[in-house]
């Protein structure tokens, strides 16, 4: 047991390792605020139906419990609600930006949106508990990558 | 640095942390970030010729989709 909770805290290290690294040197400072906040929408709703079709696999596959494949699809339909209220608010605060740049009232409440979408990405391993004993590693390991991605959008927008 | 530099040195960087930390599931997950590192390369490149205003209705779109499948799935 103990090996087992230290390869997972290295594995976990590593990760950090790499997802730092790559969220160093990826941000792209030079674009103003609302392209980078079109493009994070449209990259998490990319991920968004990317991760419902591999759930839906998983749970195909036998990989994942009824109830599992419900928490996670009830999180994914939040994101979506979520995120399409975060794409209908640039749309709608697209003449507020000058430059290129938010008043910062307004994009205190995108961020506060966009937070909206992020975090329940962020939760959804912890919650399902998905790297525990006789959890399913392999699709563990795809929300730990995915939550590197997340994580990278992030940073590109804010 | 770009996004393709940035491939190239998680590529010199994952045996060595598979080394480091003695764990090959490492190999696993960091061809995994590199997958979707570069799914962020294509579609910023695919972005790149686009305006804000269609990346925006591209979104919509994409969200509208992504709310269907996810009901979908709860409903399975």
């Amino acid at each position: 047991m103990q090996n087992l909770i230290t390869r997972r805290g290295q594995t976990l290290t590593a990760a950090v390792l790499i997802t730092a690294l790559v969220l160093l040197t990826t941000a792209c400072p030079s674009e103003n605020q609302i392209r980078k906040a079109a493009k994070a929408s449209n990259d998490l709703a990319n991920l968004t139906n990317n991760v419902t079709d591999a759930v839906r696999i998983a749970f195909q596959a036998g990989q994942i419990s009824v109830d599992a494949k419900n928490k996670l699809a009830d999180a994914l339909i939040l994101i979506a609600r979520e995120g399409k209220i975060f794409n209908d608010m640039l749309i709608a605060n697209q003449a507020s930006a000058q430059n290129g740049t938010f008043p910062p009232n307004i994009f205190v409440q995108l961020s506060t949106q966009f937070d909206k979408v992020v975090q329940p990405f962020l939760e959804m391993a912890t919650t399902l508990n998905l790297a525990g004993p006789g959890g399913n590693q392999k699709l563990a390991q795809t929300f730990a990558a995915l939550r590197a991605a997340i994580l990278i959008i992030s940073a590109a927008f804010k | 640095m770009s996004l393709q530099d940035t491939i190239m040195k998680l590529n010199q960087l994952i045996p060595v942390l598979a080394t480091v930390t003695g764990n090959p599931a490492i190999l696993t997950l960091a061809q995994q970030l590199i997958v979707i590192a570069n799914g962020q390369l294509e579609s910023q490149a695919a972005a790149s010729g686009k305006t804000t205003e269609q990346l925006l209705a591209e979104a919509s779109a994409k969200w509208d989709q992504a709310l269907q499948n996810a009901q979908k799935l709860r409903d399975m």
